[in-house]
């Protein structure tokens, strides 16, 4: 069972390198033959010669509104993430702690005071 | 036992801080309407000009948060008292927070002017390096930081402040692709789009002020609690209670 496990995971792994390898180096093949024909040739067809209109409705393909709700969304929420889970927090902290040692000391103070 | 009568700081600085929110919240409404409903759209970018008028105030409440952390750390190493090391922590926390809105809005401008959202420009980079610089401060503070780490930190507020000049002076120095509208090289902006980048300083002007008075204020009662403990804990009380 386990030389069957160990068998199936070379053959994955085998197959995976084919399958990462294979187009890299038919890419690889194709650029030099394309390099090579078009340097024998001096064949500059493939090159795009003029700029002409868009004949289809003009889209803006980056939506500006959507940014500028993003930006102030996000800066609006960092401000108020500060100031509710860093500053008032911290602020209730420090009180609650300062108004229970300020107690303590008062109590003792007092006991103190007695003695 | 009565009260010490209110130095002559604090009697003008009252009113002022009961004011602040009032005056922080009624001028952000102000930028929020004109920005949106009465400054007319840029002709080449279109409505993500309007960025604009949130980014450049942002900046300068960057660079505001963070002189006071420099004068802060400076005030500390020369006298080690704690108000100046509170003001060292809240300029750097606000700094960071507005430097992180800096970062935040600036790309999102140039995902649509540039088509991407960053690019290795000196006034980007360098303002990333100082914001780095400002996170190591806020780092060493977190938790309970003794003397050496206050010293440290004071000296890292100190020495992230001409970072300041490297982001103002990047752009004339190295140029880069980052836009210099607000200078003399620059060609400025349109009459009509002045009242909006006036109030988003004015208002995020009030808003920095207001966060930096707020955090020194916890700061301040955090080192108050700080030294009853210690007290406490010297008479043996804590068993006590």
């Amino acid at each position: 069972m386990m030389l069957f496990a160990k068998q199936l995971l070379r053959a994955l792994a085998l197959a995976a390198v084919f399958l990462v390898t294979t187009p890299v180096f038919a890419q690889e093949g194709n650029g030099q033959e394309g390099a090579t024909t078009s340097a024998q040739t001096g064949d500059d067809e493939d090159r795009s010669t003029e700029f002409r209109t868009s004949a289809g409705p003009q889209i803006d393909r980056v939506p500006g509104g959507k940014l500028l709700i993003g930006a102030y969304g996000l800066a609006w929420l960092a401000i108020l993430m500060f100031m509710w889970f860093r500053i008032d927090r911290q602020q209730k902290r420090a009180t609650d702690e300062l108004e229970r040692l300020a107690s303590v000391v008062n109590r003792h103070l007092k006991q103190d005071g007695r003695d | 036992m009565s009260e010490p009568a209110p130095s002559l700081r604090q009697r003008l600085y009252r009113p002022f801080r009961m004011v602040l929110p009032v005056l922080t919240l009624g001028s952000v409404a102000a930028f929020l309407y004109v920005v949106f409903m009465e400054t007319p759209m840029e002709e080449q970018m279109g409505i993500v000009q309007k960025i604009f008028y949130l980014h450049v105030p942002s900046a300068n409440g960057m660079y505001l948060g963070w002189t006071l952390a420099a004068v802060g750390g400076l005030g500390y190493l020369a006298t080690r008292k704690d108000s100046w090391d509170a003001l060292a922590v809240a300029g750097a926390e606000v700094g960071t927070l507005f430097c992180l809105i800096v970062l935040i809005t600036g790309p999102l401008w140039g995902r649509k002017a540039w088509g991407t959202y960053w690019v290795w420009d000196p006034r980007l980079t360098s303002t990333l390096l100082a914001g780095l610089v400002y996170m190591a401060f806020l780092s060493l503070r977190a938790g309970n930081p003794g003397a050496t780490e206050k010293r440290f930190a004071a000296t890292l507020a100190m020495l992230g402040f001409p970072l300041m000049f490297l982001i103002k002076f990047s752009v004339q120095a190295w140029s880069g692709q980052h836009p210099v509208v607000m200078s003399a090289n620059g060609g400025g902006i349109a009459p009509a789009m002045y009242p909006a980048l006036i109030l988003g300083f004015v208002s995020l002007g009030f808003l920095a002020l207001w966060l930096l008075d707020a955090r020194f204020t916890a700061e301040r009662t955090s080192q108050e609690a700080q030294r009853l403990e210690l007290l406490v804990a010297e008479r043996g009380w804590m068993e006590n209670q």
